[in-house]
């Protein structure tokens, strides 16, 4: 499979199946390392290349990434770096590596290993709605098809070795990302997220550490991978996302109740400023289209094929807004662009039967 | 691990740079400050006055097998090998507490290690047995579980002696 067959079709986990869930999609990591060598921050180029070839021997006879995109970071270019991130199958980090790395992808996407980021594996499973358990099994049989062939790095009492403390033990993060237009209406986002973060909990956007929540996504996921079975963090994580989604929808029945032309006002202006602007910022872009998916969830909007409001959170961002354009446009030349774009894909976009 | 001057176990681990090559100590708290070796790594008078000692300081610890400084990783917050995790490890079980509060692993292990778990395992396990026993109100297991985990501890005393 090539990086370009991969980029043609949209993120099947998030366009086709999330289709206006509150749960978006739910995703585990686990970070390993190749024992006997050093991590890749301290490692040679020469010891880089050594075990970036000995992973990707591997990978190449591993279900599903036989049949999957396997390839060197330098023979994927900045830009599509950077669409892979836009897609969130690799890390900022890994898009601005210089040399050194690899990657590897599953034909659905739902599978991905990335090589010599921080540390020498990062395994990455994600599967569309709220599915923790079933990723896990996934995650599982992938990590055991690995260690088949390489020698992780493990020591008691640590667990597994990584390059930062924040990951030694599990090596595992797991997240469900979750859209939240309802508490974020009401203002109610910023208490529900100290809560959270009380309990050991992370919270992030959609672009992964340290960035913005944009249309209203949100990434919860555990920050401890000590002292803690996988199992375990996995249920107390799974446990706590189904109360939001609840948080959630009563929050939905409490706008429609107690403030229905509030309600009504935003998510109409949003389709009106979708439907007729001629120049659009990605972030606005991203925060009228969640407010679309909330109206259309609603039924205060209507759209003949839903998915498209999830394929457009994808590719309203800069670097696949050039790839459909087929030329570099700078910053104005994007936002036009953004604007016709959206426009001609909403055009089929009406009041619902609640409206 | 005993130390180098004494029958005490050793518990500060010094690696330094002599004439071109790596030199590990292993002294016991005692040794160690009557060889001038700073108790915590990096102290202030450290970084206010310069090594203390040209030849046997905490400023020139590092990992013999990567290289990465104790600065370096106390700055960065990042380990550059498996190794470093012995060489750093009383800084490393401060960091681990304080971001997990626990320093020791339950969860999977490689297939190489399915063979019965070692004793840090099965007590970090016990442990956490115990915490979910306490929680739920369970007194009777709670009591088992204690028990259980003074044994083991008993068992493996000689032997945790020797690590900081």
């Amino acid at each position: 499979m090539t990086l370009e067959e991969l980029l043609d079709h949209p993120c099947a986990w998030f366009v086709d199946h999330a289709c206006g869930e509150i749960a978006i999609s739910s995703r585990i990591r686990l970070a390993r390392n190749v024992a006997g060598f050093p991590f890749p921050t301290r490692a040679s180029g020469a010891q880089k290349n050594e075990i970036r070839q000995e992973i990707l021997q591997v990978l190449r006879e591993t279900d599903p990434f036989d049949r999957g995109l396997l390839a060197a970071t330098e023979d994927i270019s900045p830009f599509e770096r950077q669409l892979l991130f836009e897609r969130s199958l690799i890390s900022r980090e890994h898009a601005e590596l210089d040399e050194g790395g690899a990657l590897a992808v599953s034909r659905d996407e739902q599978d991905v290993v990335m090589v010599n980021e921080e540390d020498h594996l990062r395994l990455q499973v994600v599967r569309s709605g709220r599915s923790l358990h079933e990723t896990w099994e996934e995650m599982t049989r992938l990590d055991d098809a690995i260690d088949e062939k390489i020698d992780y790095a493990f020591a008691e009492p640590y667990g597994f070795l990584t390059c930062c403390p924040s990951n030694t033990g599990t090596g595992m993060r797991a997240g469900v990302m979750l859209h939240l237009p309802g508490l974020a209406l009401l203002e109610e986002i910023r208490p529900v997220m100290r809560g959270l973060a009380k309990m050991g909990l992370a919270v992030r956007g959609l672009g992964g550490e340290g960035s913005e929540a944009d249309g209203f996504l949100f990434q919860i996921s555990n920050q401890i991978t000590l002292g803690k079975a996988e199992e375990d963090i996995l249920d107390d994580l799974n446990t706590i996302v189904a109360e939001l989604i609840q948080h959630e929808i009563h929050a939905r029945a409490r706008l429609a109740e107690n403030r229905p032309n509030g309600l009504r006002d935003k998510i109409g202006r949003a389709a009106g400023v979708l439907q007729n602007a001629w120049e659009l910022q990605s972030k606005e872009a991203l925060d009228l289209l969640s407010l679309v998916r909330l109206g259309v969830a609603m039924d205060l909007l209507k759209l003949d094929t839903p998915h498209v409001i999830e394929q457009l959170m994808i590719e309203v961002r800069p670097c696949h807004l050039q790839k459909l354009a087929e030329k570099e446009l700078n910053p104005a030349e994007r936002d036009r662009f953004r604007a016709e774009w959206v426009r001609s894909k909403l055009a089929d976009l009406s009041k619902g039967p609640k409206l | 691990m005993n130390c180098e001057h004494c029958e005490n176990p050793a518990t500060v681990h010094v690696t330094h740079v002599a004439n071109g090559k790596v030199v590990k100590s292993h002294l016991c708290e005692a040794c160690a400050a009557k060889h001038g070796v700073a108790q915590t790594m990096g102290s202030l008078a450290d970084t206010l006055l310069g090594p203390a000692s040209p030849t046997l300081t905490s400023r020139t610890l590092a990992c013999p097998s990567c290289g990465l400084s104790l600065r370096k990783f106390q700055k960065e917050g990042r380990l550059g090998c498996s190794e470093c995790y012995e060489v750093f490890s009383r800084e490393i079980q401060g960091v681990l507490s304080s971001l997990h509060e626990a320093t020791g692993h339950v969860g999977r292990v490689p297939k190489r290690l399915h063979r019965e778990p070692g004793p840090d395992v099965r007590l970090a396990r016990l442990r956490e047995q115990l915490t979910d026993a306490v929680r739920s109100e369970a007194f009777e297991e709670a009591a088992r579980l204690r028990d259980e985990i003074r044994e083991l501890s008993r068992k493996t005393e000689p032997e945790e002696a020797g690590t900081p």
